[in-house]
């Protein structure tokens, strides 16, 4: 639904609320044309009826917006205030780049969250409040060489998702050691491609690394697999097994299952900071 | 490396433009390890910057639809192909316009695109989905 109103003498309106369906905590604001010391006291009233809606969050979009007075910034910044004694917020988002310089060296951005559009506001939204979980499958050949660019992929999202210090690094070793393995046990035919599924949530991550199975070296895994501990083995050869006892050890929960098909390895970490 | 058969990476991320840099730079460094040089390497990340960029500003009206880029390399060429959920007819008509129009006017991603690659084909299937397909001739 869209409610337009007029602010301003043309004829067109100068501010219209949204509701986004899929997300019914949050209103649209879209504004456009100057907001200067005229058009802000109306502003103000217009949409303090979007507070008394019910709603919580608030995404304004300035990308229409031509100039914004200090009085007008100051009306938002009260209407943000409402927003999160409610528990909400108020956020910025598609500011040309004249008017983001503006509002950089008044220090607008220490107040207010700002975006460069309303779909990156949406996401950080769906992420931040609705706690959405996030896929990203991943599928890649069977080269050795391959699995740091991986890592360092797993890392770069691991850092954009919150997960930092020990989780993230831990993360990133559990990737590495698990896409390791697919390689180094896995088939070498080149169209056999390592696949990794990675289910992010606000509170764990959950991995899935599959791979076809060379079968020569199928019956050493199995016997790996099942015989895999927290401890670091220190019989026989004890170079082998190693990486699956260290990803047991930094996982919260750790599954196998080697077939004839393939190797499926689980494994969930829980947010620990 | 074989001709015929292409070592194939691919990833699917939600439609975000924060992924994009992360996917940018998998894509580059994948091309290295399977012997592109740094150069051939740099012009298709942007490729793939690129492509992904509109996929998820243009092609994914709901929010977080998946975007989805695979990236084959063969021995002289590397085809990287997009998709991305919930494209319309007109957005890819326009790409599809700009393209052969080679026409500044245009924007200068899409002018970008086409001079980073050798071919370029743009459909959208009956679910709406676009498919965005690249290919780069490996330089001698």
């Amino acid at each position: 639904m869209a409610r337009g109103m007029d602010i301003m003498s043309d004829n067109a309106p100068a501010a219209m609320i949204e509701d986004i369906p899929q997300a019914p905590d949050i209103c649209l604001i879209r504004l456009r044309g100057d907001l200067d010391i005229r058009s802000a006291a109306i502003l103000d009233s217009c949409l303090t009826e979007s507070v008394m809606d019910g709603k919580k969050f608030a995404i304004v979009d300035l990308s229409a917006v031509t100039m914004i007075a200090s009085v007008a910034l100051g009306k938002l910044l009260g209407l943000k205030r409402r927003f999160s004694e409610k528990g909400g917020d108020l956020v910025l988002s598609g500011i040309n780049i004249e008017i983001k310089m503006k509002c950089l060296l008044m220090g607008v951005d220490k107040i207010f969250k700002m975006f460069s559009d309303v779909h990156s506001a949406m996401n950080v939204y769906s992420w931040e409040v609705m706690h959405q979980a996030e896929s990203i499958k991943l599928s890649f050949p069977p080269q050795i060489g391959v699995v740091p660019a991986v890592r360092r992929f797993v890392s770069g999202v691991m850092a954009q998702k919150g997960y930092k210090g020990r989780d993230s690094f831990r993360i990133e070793t559990i990737v590495d050691e698990l896409c390791n393995n697919a390689v180094e046990y896995g088939s070498k035919n080149e169209n056999d491609n390592i696949s990794l599924s990675m289910r992010i949530d606000w509170e764990k991550i959950e991995l899935d690394a599959e791979n076809v199975s060379d079968p020569a070296k199928r019956e050493q895994l199995q016997a790996f697999m099942s015989n895999v501990s927290c401890e670091m083995p220190h019989d026989g050869d004890f170079r082998r097994g190693r990486g699956l006892a260290l990803v047991k050890l930094l996982s919260s929960d750790f599954s196998a299952d080697v077939t004839e098909k393939g190797t499926i390895v689980h494994v969930t970490k829980i947010k620990e900071e | 490396m074989k001709s015929e058969i292409p070592y194939r990476l691919s990833v699917s991320f939600p439609g975000e433009l924060d992924y994009i840099p992360l996917v940018r730079q998998l894509v580059s460094d994948a091309l290295q390890v399977l012997k592109f040089s740094p150069k051939f390497s740099f012009r298709s990340e942007f490729l793939v910057d690129e492509l992904c960029n509109n996929a998820v500003i243009h092609g994914s009206p709901s929010n977080r639809q998946p975007v989805e880029v695979l990236c084959d390399a063969y021995g002289d060429r590397v085809e990287i192909f997009v998709k991305g959920a919930g494209g319309y007819q007109e957005n890819i008509q326009r790409f599809r316009e700009a393209i052969a129009e080679a026409s500044r006017e245009k924007g200068n991603d899409i002018e970008l695109i086409r001079l980073l690659s050798d071919t370029v084909t743009c459909t959208i299937d009956d679910n709406n989905v676009s498919h965005i397909h690249v290919v780069r001739m490996r330089e001698c």
